[in-house]
């Protein structure tokens, strides 16, 4: 089952990392980047299925195209800058963590402008 | 303004049948030099009552007509749309606030993953709105219609009837009654079809930040077009009853299931079912053909919205109770909220159908029974 | 599942670790933050390769 070599590879990852943490602290950081990216690369092939029902619901609503899809890059964009943020606050960089954190926010809401107008479209049809 | 109630209350006290030769008689007699000054006074424009009571009540009603367009296309739309401007500005500002609010506070101390969601939120409310949009516009191109048909109409049909010679008694309600629907139909659609739209924007933009901002505005926008829809139908009862037709029925199965039916209409169902038995005694007394085809072309051009708009504020509320275990409270009562004004934008079309079917009702019975 | 990459990193931090107190104790201090940046490079120069890896197909999916 996925979920064992899931956990099982995490906590080998963790427990090297501890293991070298105090003598040498940025071999340790670059296992703990590479157990998360292997779970990554091992879960991601799984998304396609829920991607195609997203797909479908997608092409339900008529008239507006593209903003399941646009969802999902938020949804990316999210989870990538969080990654990077949670590990770099792991290690004690938190403030850079933390910006991270901020492009990603700031990006999310620049891909997300058309949806921002589309609804002021729609209230400003509505305004005598 | 002043000026058609001064004629029409003039004309109404002519009992007799008066014709060219008797008006200028009566009319000579009568001093219209103090109505003049005080006229003058208070609007500062001169004017020539004689000569506008010799035209009512030679069935020349143009500059009568002519008078009152001129009142409602221009002035009442001026003053309202200056109460509208600063709405709207009102309502642009509230509207930058929300988004304003909800970006900022999505912002602050919390996981990316929240900016997603109120991105997400504010593309459900977009579609939310954009499926309920069809619905006004529905409403407006029915006021819109009903008002420029029966605007374009009546006044042929005001000359027709009584260039027959008919009493001026007759005259002067058949004047009345036209102004009076004219009057509610521009009203309405200058005035609470507006103010319906910019409520439906509130309350949009209320549900968009996680405080309700701008609940106590939109509720009291609403009542302001609940009591507006049924002052109108108020007026309207008013205005028909002064024509004193009795109803004679009252108690068959017929008029009892109707009038349970039409009570259930939103709003102002109380009002119209109060005057459902003068309607349906007039109905009884029109002898002429064009009043029925065109009384039964306004009920089958309102049949279609009718059941539309009905079937869309219910599928709103239905949908709303079905996402309230699965979604979050806001998303719900703004779908909650925008099925309760379908339902009033139903009551409005039924009110404009009433105002306009009756009023041609009686229209033609008061024009042809004499 | 590369679980062997993870395994030759922990190898090589230990390796690293090691050689670094070694030469500490033996007073070559610039030669142990050499060797240390040596170990560094090396697992960077591996963990990049997955980490490019990973956000191509994060990139194929999410933007299709």
């Amino acid at each position: 089952m996925d979920i064992y070599r899931i956990t099982a590879l995490g906590l080998i990852g963790a427990v090297l990392c501890v293991t070298l943490k105090k003598e040498c602290p940025q071999i340790a950081m670059g296992i703990s980047i590479l157990t998360s990216v292997l779970i990554l690369m091992f879960i991601l092939p799984r998304f396609e299925t829920v991607f195609d029902v997203l797909e479908r619901i997608d092409s339900m609503l008529t008239g507006e195209s593209g903003y399941v899809r646009l969802i999902l890059k938020i949804v990316a964009v999210g989870y990538i800058s969080s990654f990077g943020a949670k590990i770099c606050e792991d290690f004690g960089e938190s403030s850079i963590g933390h910006k991270i954190e901020l492009g990603g926010k700031i990006i999310i809401i620049i891909i997300s402008l058309p949806v921002i107008t589309g609804l002021l479209d729609m209230l400003g049809e509505l305004m005598p | 303004m002043k000026k058609i109630i001064f004629v029409v209350i003039f004309i109404l006290c002519f009992t007799v049948c008066s014709y060219g030769q008797e008006i200028d008689d009566s009319l000579g007699e009568l001093n219209f030099g103090g109505i003049d000054s005080a006229y003058e006074k208070i609007t500062g424009t001169r004017t020539d009552f004689r000569g506008l009571v010799r035209d009512a009540a030679e069935n020349n009603v143009g500059g009568i007509y002519d008078a009152f367009k001129e009142m409602v296309g221009r002035r009442i739309k001026g003053e309202v749309s200056d109460v509208l401007d600063g709405l709207r500005i009102l309502l642009v500002a509230a509207v930058l606030g929300g988004l304003y609010k909800n970006l900022i506070s999505a912002f602050h101390d919390k996981e990316t993953g929240e900016i997603g969601f109120a991105v997400s939120y504010m593309l459900t409310v977009g579609i939310a709105l954009g499926a309920f949009l069809p619905v006004v516009k529905l409403m407006e191109d029915y006021c819109e219609g009903i008002t420029e048909i029966t605007a374009g109409g009546l006044p042929l049909m005001l000359t027709v009837i009584t260039a027959g010679g008919r009493p001026a008694s007759a005259l002067a309600f058949n004047t009345l009654m036209s102004v009076c629907i004219v009057m509610i139909g521009k009203g309405i659609s200058l005035f609470i079809i507006p103010l319906i739209n910019m409520s439906i924007v509130m309350c949009a933009v209320n549900y968009l930040s996680e405080e309700p901002m701008l609940e106590k505005l939109s509720e009291l926008l609403k009542s302001i077009v609940g009591a507006g829809i049924k002052g109108a139908a108020f007026i309207f009862t008013f205005v028909a009853g002064l024509n004193k037709l009795t109803s004679g029925l009252g108690n068959n199965i017929f008029m009892t299931g109707t009038k349970s039916v039409i009570g259930m209409v939103p709003i102002a169902g109380d009002i119209i079912t109060g005057s459902l038995d003068t309607g349906l005694s007039i109905l009884n007394s029109i002898k002429s053909g064009v009043g029925v085809v065109f009384i039964a072309a306004v009920v089958a051009y309102a049949a279609l919205p009718v059941l539309r708009v009905l079937i869309t504020a219910y599928a709103f509320k239905l949908i709303s109770g079905i996402l309230q275990p699965l979604c979050d409270k806001r998303m719900v009562e703004l779908l909650d909220r925008l099925g309760d004004y379908g339902l009033l934008i139903l009551s409005v079309i039924f009110v404009v159908s009433y105002i306009f079917v009756f009023g041609v009702m009686i229209f033609v019975a008061v024009g042809s029974g004499g | 599942m590369d679980i062997q990459i993870i395994f030759r990193i922990a190898a090589t931090g230990i390796l690293v670790a090691v050689l670094n107190q070694v030469l500490i104790r033996a007073g070559r201090e610039e030669q142990a933050m050499m060797t240390t940046l040596a170990g560094l490079v090396v697992v960077l120069f591996w963990l990049i390769q997955y980490i490019n890896e990973l956000f191509t197909s994060m990139q194929t999916l999410f933007n299709l």
